[in-house]
């Protein structure tokens, strides 16, 4: 008990009854300090002690000092009863704080879903004097379920909740519902996108719950919202990294597939470059020196990106085994394309998607070096630019791309390069480059860079400089890819004599 | 299909083109359906295209016209789409034509080959 606050009571008390019928005088004693009200001259009426501490007398005429006396006993009493209260409701208040606290840490310490269930279940139970706790679930298409379940180490009775709560679920009666006899229930919508939850506690007793604890529940509802989202959102965040790394694998592998370095043959000089728009791409280029020839195919799967980029692995695995293991060393361009088609055919009709390409064989000629003779087949592809004797002019498709359908016929396109002569093959990504107003680079750019008497390296390096110098800020549209090819000048009788053997 | 491309030409200064595929399909007989694409037509407008065909298709059309007029950019898979459009109306026993290609698109479907795969109106 408080005694300052006692004595303060009783204090008042006194200088109440001081002006009672029949009181002439009232001492408080508590402690050393004496407190007097009115004139304490001879043997008190009546006297009363509260334990050792606080002695109270009072003088006056009888009847009314003992009246006085009971009536400031009942006082006291009644003061007592009340601090009492006051200081259990104080502790139990300070043990709630102490909990919600604790929940406040609730989010943060675990990305198990079923330990963060359990754990907002043993806090609920504990912050509702509840005797039970469940939660349940309803996916997009399901019936309400129950999802966990947890009950106190000694409770009242159990086991009627769950049942209970999926019926008031079902029925969507969601307030505070008292079932049967005295078992109480108590139920929190928890926020959620695809899942719907509900956190809900029972008890059996006569106290039904009040607001506090609805508040309480409500606020747990809420953090086992924000645990279930984060969880969500770690494990989204996991599989997306996972893919991640997948796809960096698929594009390592398919990128494998591109040549690096192209053949070195005597008399051709070679140059090419591809760049994906993305990590990876559809454009390709392949040479193959076979038969004293070189056969070469470039290309360009229709579409983007990874999907692009399969197709594209196959395009050049059936290439290049068909360049290298065609029954006919005297195949020409056409029927090598024709075998290319086949192969893919069925493949690029199953996925809807086609490849322009084209395929060409070129071959030093050895009675007059500096020359090459040139075939080729282009089913759809564009630019495909020749530049003889200064002038250059665009070789038109045989046939329609690979995987539309129509088989190429025909015998193709066949010229002699010689000088300053050169094939170049670009893709469309290059003359649909755009640049920060909209426009594209376009075929006329592309003739003037084709014009220059550059090395091939060096020119298809300036043909990228161009188009991207061109694009400003703007970044490629699709992929970019250059092949050329052009006669390689002897410069001594060595090379001569190397070309004509 | 002379009559019903002519029905659509007739027809096409009514047609609604407040967005790039509105309407998906205009009825221009019993059978025949049109999707006009417009503006850009590449990858991003490939799914919208690939899911009006499918509805064309579900819903029994046994011709299929592409209004290709206000297109000003095709892109190959812009063109793949059409490829894969015309094989399914082929498959469903329909037609399929391209209608009133703009020049950016004949040049492409001309260096592509393309341009002998599709029936072309004009």
């Amino acid at each position: 008990m408080n005694a300052t606050l006692l004595s303060t009571t009783m204090e008042s008390t006194a200088l109440a009854l001081c002006d009672s019928p029949g009181v002439s005088a009232v001492s408080i004693r508590s402690g050393k300090r004496v407190k007097s009200y009115g004139e304490c001259n001879g043997v008190p009426r009546a006297s009363w002690s509260l334990g050792s501490n606080v002695h109270v007398e009072v003088w006056g005429d009888e009847a009314p000092a003992v009246d006085a006396m009971i009536e400031l006993a009942r006082m006291v009493d009644l003061r007592e009863q009340e601090i009492h209260d006051l200081a259990e409701a104080l502790t139990n208040a300070n043990d709630r704080q102490i909990r919600l606290f604790e929940l406040g840490r609730l989010t943060a310490d675990s990305l198990d879903q079923i330990q963060t269930v359990q754990k907002v279940l043993r806090y609920a139970a504990a912050l509702t004097d509840s005797d039970e706790a469940v939660v349940l679930m309803r996916p997009t298409t399901s019936e309400w379920m129950l999802n966990a379940r947890i009950e106190t180490p000694e409770p009242c009775e159990t086991g009627w909740l769950g049942p209970c709560a999926i019926d008031a679920a079902r029925s969507g009666n969601l307030r505070p519902t008292t079932i049967s006899g005295h078992r109480q229930m108590l139920i929190a919508e928890v926020p959620g996108d695809d899942v719907a939850y509900l956190l809900i506690v029972g008890k059996t007793s006569e106290v039904t719950y009040g607001t506090a604890e609805r508040k309480i529940l409500n606020a747990l509802a809420m953090s086992l919202s924000s645990s279930l989202r984060l969880i969500s959102l770690h494990e989204s965040t996991m599989q997306s990294a996972v893919m991640e790394n997948e796809h960096a694998t698929c594009t390592a592998l398919t990128s494998a597939v591109l040549q690096t370095s192209l053949p070195v043959m005597h008399g051709i000089e070679f140059a090419a470059q591809t760049v994906p728009a993305r990590n990876v791409g559809g454009d390709f280029y392949s040479a193959i020196v076979a038969d004293g020839s070189v056969r070469f195919v470039v290309g360009d799967v229709a579409g983007k990106g990874l999907p692009a980029a399969v197709l594209m692995t196959n395009a050049i695995t059936a290439a290049n085994y068909i360049f290298t293991h065609s029954a006919d060393p005297e195949a020409t361009a056409v029927q090598l394309l024709q075998q290319i088609s086949d192969a893919l055919e069925p493949l690029l009709i199953s996925t809807n998607r086609f490849i322009t390409m084209v395929v060409g064989i070129a071959v030093p000629d050895v009675n007059n070096p500096g020359a090459v003779h040139l075939s080729m087949a282009n089913a759809g592809h564009s630019p495909v630019v020749l530049r003889q004797a200064g002038v250059a002019s665009l070789i038109p498709p045989l046939s329609p791309p690979v995987g539309v359908g129509h088989r190429a016929t025909g015998s193709g396109f066949c010229a002699i390069l010689e000088g300053d002569d050169s094939l170049f093959i670009g893709s469309d990504g290059l003359l649909e480059q755009p640049n920060n107003i909209g426009d594209h680079f376009g075929q006329e750019r592309l003739n003037d860079l084709i014009s220059q008497h550059e090395v091939a390296a060096a020119l298809v390096r300036n043909v990228f400089d161009a188009v991207s110098a061109f694009g400003e800020d703007q970044p490629a549209s699709d992929d970019q890819t250059v092949f050329l090819l052009r006669p390689r000048h002897c410069r001594d009788s060595a090379d001569v004599e190397m070309v004509q053997s | 299909l002379l009559s019903t491309i002519l029905a659509v030409q007739q027809k096409s200064s009514r047609f609604n083109m407040t967005t790039r595929f509105t309407p998906s399909s205009i009825e221009v007989s019993n059978l025949a359906r049109v999707l006009s694409p417009q503006g850009r037509f590449d990858a991003h407008e490939a799914p919208t295209f690939r899911d009006d065909v499918a509805a064309v298709i579900a819903d029994g059309s046994k011709s299929l016209i592409i209004n290709l007029q206000d297109v000003v950019f095709i892109d190959s898979t812009a063109l793949a789409e059409l490829v894969s459009a015309q094989r399914a109306m082929v498959a469903a026993d329909g037609t399929f034509s391209l209608l009133n290609p703009t020049v950016a698109v004949r040049v492409i479907l001309e260096v592509t080959g393309l341009i002998s795969v599709f029936t072309i109106a004009p």
